[in-house]
């Protein structure tokens, strides 16, 4: 084109861009410009309303994904990620990369994804672990399990999960030629992984065929559950559909995904709509043309899905030259699976692909049925007439736009379904099953509901909060009084919810009436009721009425042992931890060691010998035992507690190293300083290795290490260690955190043996005051500050003002209920003695 | 680290007064600096610290820390930037597509790619962007500073004294021209 051309060309485009069609042409036919000139502006106003994904993003948004998808991810083979070592590299994409890891100690392969761009890590850390409780929860055969998440060095996150070697569930059935029934078994799988989920109430909304990956041995096993919300919930209230545009694969997103509408379980019913069509027949319902964010909304938010019947057509037809080998499906709608089948499939897919969320199958169990029964050969729902009222009777409400709110409440309620699956893993429960999972299903459909219910006449217009949810979900489950169980189910796990919430006085009268509806049902003493005392029991607890709370574990206990459930039963033995928890604090030790004992010894008879929740009891009572003054007696169970962890969570497990820390910490108190210090050692060791050096627990690590060192007189090596831990404290925490305190005291101990009073005689008085503020004034570490700042008085020479502050730890040390065998009680009563301090009589009087 | 404060506004001012031999200095430290920026984005978080926009700024505010330069250098410097910004993007997306051939998938899931941005668009808007600039520079020049520059239609008005009217003209006929050709090499 020569230049005056091209000038001309410039000169129209100006001239009629903006015109209507019609002037348009009025505008070219006077102006009558060459044809070449013709051509190209034509070519050119053609491309003005097609869309570019270059060119339309925002410059913002397209700059920084530019960067983030072209920053190098460092090369990481053979270099440790956390307890990691990276084997080598089986995929990356714009978000990062996945590699097949390995822990040393374990002999067994993960998948490490490493997650590169946007995401705060100290942000993803936290909620991830907020997250772990309910994730972990997540144990199904077709489920690859999220096992750990972290940080790298560099500020990465990572996600660690199950590995599992496998093709592409589409890919599968393609290579395999699968009959249509091999298929339906296969995605029926599928179905129950996600039902399983959402009856826990996790989303996946990620679903995609890289996600779902088939073994060897025909297994498919869903990646990836719980990382989409993880990162999600960075994001969101910000920008949701940004969120979107990041998270989502175009090819497999739900219209409510294009447009910030709240996701639900029924976000992954659609995916799983376009997923069971792809499986049925090689081919998604609808292809999402162009890929900016704009375009690719639109289609999603337009398409019109295909019935599988007819893209199956499609494919017969294009691939008629034999372009698979395997023979894939041409006998599938044939035979036993005829015509009604083939209609039958599709009315399942489109009413998985509804649109609007509210008109499809509500939840993943529901699509399951359907496909069951059409393996089974019964009528499926989607082809009742009725079908559209049923999905849509929910249509009227409007969406709850406060995703934050809804994230909350439904992390909140999170076990739901999971107490019930459990249960049924135990030969008793196995025959109620059924029932229960029927159950949990419409618990979770009725918190669903109840979120993404939002009616803006009864509201006017105003967002309602959790709680006012809540209390009107409360009224439409009275409502619900048909189904004894039900009801009970509900009631229990709304007043969890309030229990969450902090709301306990409205939490207790809802499980109480649960417990009474379930007595009825199950009868007096049965594990269920147990387990809803159990929940009452907390809820007293945490509103503060720790008698009370008392009292309703008794109960359980006494109900249970008596009743059908057994002193055996998983929930009495629940009910009697509690009882030691809550005892304890009420500073009842004697009736805390007491129940304790007993609970070990029946967990020791009932759990098998690796079970965890003895170890706990093990523990609790070590610490009690330590906390009487019985070091003795507590020794042989640290000692056990230890062995125990070492044996089954691993020799460089966490839980091993903070039990040592326990252990250590007694036999300081027992002045075997060389054995501490040893097992401080080890321990520090495993937590630098495990944990990380910005881990709490690491810090308070060095710190011990340090006051034990102190003890020996190594005084240049401890104050190392305690600046250490007091730098990695300071940056964690605000100065009055019982951590940076303790840390804090222990460098005032230092300075003293140093030679330096004065200095510690400040920060002794200044760890003081913010113990007291802190921990209140009855406190055993106010008791050894108190010590402390008595010694430092007494090196400065000011014996009066110590004995003044003698008097006052013995006083508080008693007020504190302190024992007889501590050391602090020991000393105190030692100093007494020799100067005659009678203010410690009361602490003092069984003499030491 | 090369480049300090005083240098570079030196560089700009003699570059503005006609030396390119200044220019030709100048472009290897913003070059440099930028790509420093753009592998570090990957720590950064919060999706807008990671625009082009915000990059060249903060290129600007390393290497000239003190601000002291006058608008015209300051658009100067804002062109070289663009410039800058566009070859340190194109380069890594020739390496990344070199080291990159063949890796992706292989099973494995990714949490998800961002729609219409790969190694290959880039380099593909980048041969469109040579294209016009045969015939078309002041168009190709907009484009540049818009997405490289990351330069609000003002801005890029202020550089080629232009008014932002012109300026939005003429970048949505680019934009035009650009797509009608990519569309076409997508077709061959």
């Amino acid at each position: 084109m020569k230049p005056e051309q091209w000038s001309e060309v410039r000169r129209l485009f100006r001239r009629v861009v903006d015109l209507p069609p019609a002037q348009r042409e009025a505008v070219l036919a006077e102006e009558d410009p060459e044809p070449e000139v013709l051509v190209e502006l034509g070519r050119l106003l053609d491309a003005d309303t097609t869309t570019d994904p270059l060119l339309d993003a925002e410059v913002a948004d397209l700059a920084g994904a530019l960067a983030e998808e072209l920053s190098p991810m460092p090369s990481l083979e053979g270099r440790m990620v956390g307890p990691y070592r990276i084997l080598e590299e089986i995929g990356h994409g714009g978000m990062g990369a996945v590699y097949r890891a390995e822990r040393d100690d374990v002999d067994k392969q993960v998948a490490l994804k490493l997650v590169r761009g946007g995401m705060a890590a100290a942000d993803l850390r936290a909620r991830f672990l907020l997250e772990r409780r309910v994730l972990a929860r997540l144990e199904h055969p077709n489920i690859a399990r999220l096992m750990d998440a972290g940080v790298t060095e560099d500020e990465t996150p990572y996600f660690v999960m199950e590995f599992v070697e496998g093709e592409r569930i589409t890919t599968y059935c393609e290579r395999r030629g699968l009959d249509l029934e091999s298929r339906l078994r296969l995605f029926l799988q599928v179905c129950d992984a996600v039902r399983y989920a959402h009856t826990n109430l996790i989303v996946h909304r990620d679903l995609k065929p890289g996600n779902i990956l088939v073994t060897e041995d025909g297994v498919p096993k869903l990646l990836d559950f719980g990382i989409a919300k993880l990162l999600a919930d960075e994001e969101e209230g910000a920008d949701f559909t940004k969120t979107g545009s990041h998270l989502m694969s175009p090819e497999y997103a739900a219209p409510e995904q294009m447009t910030g509408d709240p996701i639900t379980a029924a976000t992954d019913v659609y995916v799983l709509g376009i997923l069971f069509c792809e499986v049925l027949t090689g081919r998604r319902p609808y292809e999402v043309k162009g890929t900016s964010p704009v375009e690719v909304a639109s289609a999603i938010l337009t398409a019109s899905p295909r019935r599988p019947s007819l893209l199956l057509e499609d494919a017969l037809r294009e691939g008629a030259a034999a372009t698979e080998p395997g023979g894939t499906p041409p006998s599938f709608f044939s035979g036993r699976f005829g015509s009604e089948v083939a209609r039958d499939l599709d009315a399942i897919c489109l009413a998985a692909l509804e649109r609007d969320p509210a008109r499809r199958y509500r939840s993943a169990d529901q699509l399951y049925r359907e496909i069951e029964r059409v393996l089974e050969g019964h009528p499926v729902e989607a082809r009742l007439p009725t079908v559209g009222y049923r999905f849509s009777k929910f249509v009227r409400r409007n969406r709850l736009a406060v995703g934050a709110v809804v994230a909350v409440v439904l992390s909140l309620a999170g076990g739901l379904g999971a107490a019930l699956w459990k249960a049924a893993e135990t030969e008793r429960a196995r025959a109620e099953t059924a029932a229960a999972l029927a159950r949990s299903e419409v618990v979770t459909d009725f918190f669903m509901d109840l979120l993404s219910a939002n009616d803006p006449n009864e509201t006017r217009g105003e967002e309602l909060t959790a709680r006012e949810l809540l209390d009107r979900g409360i009224e439409e489950a009275r409502e619900l009084e048909a189904d004894t169980l039900l009801y009970a189910e509900l009631l229990s796990r709304v007043s969890e919810v309030y229990n969450s919430l902090g709301e306990y006085a409205k939490a207790e009268p809802l499980a109480e009436e649960a417990i009474g509806l379930k007595r009825a049902v199950y009868g007096t003493g049965h594990s269920e009721v147990i387990d809803l005392l159990n929940a009452l029991g907390v809820s007293k607890a945490m509103g503060g009425n720790l008698p009370g709370s008392s009292e309703v574990f008794r109960q359980a206990i006494d109900e249970g042992s008596a009743g059908l459930a057994g002193e055996e039963d998983e929930n009495v033995l629940t009910a009697m931890s509690n009882l030691g928890v809550v005892l304890r604090r009420l500073g009842d030790l004697a009736g805390a060691e007491a129940i304790y004992r007993r609970t070990i010894e029946v967990q020791r008879r009932v759990l098998d010998e690796d079970d965890g929740d003895l170890t706990s009891t093990l523990n609790n009572l070590a610490v009690l035992l330590h906390r009487k003054g019985d070091l003795a007696g507590a020794e042989p169970v640290f000692t056990e507690v230890v062995d125990r962890q070492r044996r089954y969570e691993g020799e460089d497990s966490p839980r091993y190293a903070f039990a040592m820390g326990n252990l250590a910490i007694l036999l300081q108190d027992l002045d075997r300083l060389d054995e501490a210090e040893e097992l401080l050692r080890r321990s520090h060791a495993i937590q630098k290795l495990v944990l990380g050096e910005e881990h709490p627990e690491y810090a308070m690590g060095l710190h011990n290490l340090g006051q034990v060192l102190l003890r020996q007189g190594d005084i240049e090596a401890a104050d190392t260690l305690l600046q250490q831990s007091l730098e990695l404290h300071t940056a964690r925490y605000d100065e009055d955190h019982p951590g940076v305190l303790q840390v804090v005291h222990t460098i005032a101990e230092l300075q003293l043996e140093s030679g330096n009073a004065a200095e510690a005689e400040q920060l002794f008085r200044e760890t003081l005051e913010r113990r007291r503020s802190v921990l209140g004034p009855e406190n055993g570490d106010v008791v050894k500050t108190l010590i402390g700042l008595g010694a430092t008085l007494d090196a400065l020479g000011r014996p009066s003002e110590a004995n003044t502050v003698y008097t006052e730890a013995a006083a508080v040390a008693a007020a504190a209920g302190l024992q007889s065998g501590l050391p602090d009680v020991i000393r105190i009563c030692a100093l007494a003695t020799d100067r005659e301090l009678a203010g410690a009589a009361p602490l003092c009087a069984d003499g030491p | 680290m090369a480049g300090s404060n005083g240098e570079v506004t030196q560089l700009l001012r003699a570059a503005r007064e006609g030396e390119d031999e200044a220019l030709d200095r100048v472009f290897p430290l913003v070059y440099e600096q930028l790509e420093r920026l753009a592998r570090s984005v990957r720590h950064r978080s919060g999706a807008d610290a990671a625009t082009t926009g915000v990059m060249v700024e903060e290129a600007f505010q390393r290497l000239l820390p003190d601000g002291d330069l006058e608008y015209r250098d300051r658009l100067h410097f804002f062109r070289l930037a663009a410039k800058a910004m566009r070859e340190v993007l194109v380069d890594a997306a020739v390496r990344r597509a070199e080291e990159g051939a063949g890796m992706a998938g292989g099973g494995v899931s990714l949490v998800g790619d961002v729609p219409g941005v790969s190694a290959e668009n880039i380099q593909a808007l980048d041969g469109a962007l040579r294209a016009l600039e045969h015939f078309s520079p002041q168009q190709a020049r907009i484009v540049e500073l818009r997405m490289f520059g990351g330069l609000t239609a003002a801005e890029v008005g202020d550089a080629l004294e232009l008014s932002a009217d012109e300026v939005n003209q003429e970048l949505r006929m680019a934009r035009a021209w650009i797509t009608a050709r990519l569309a076409d090499s997508a077709e061959d």
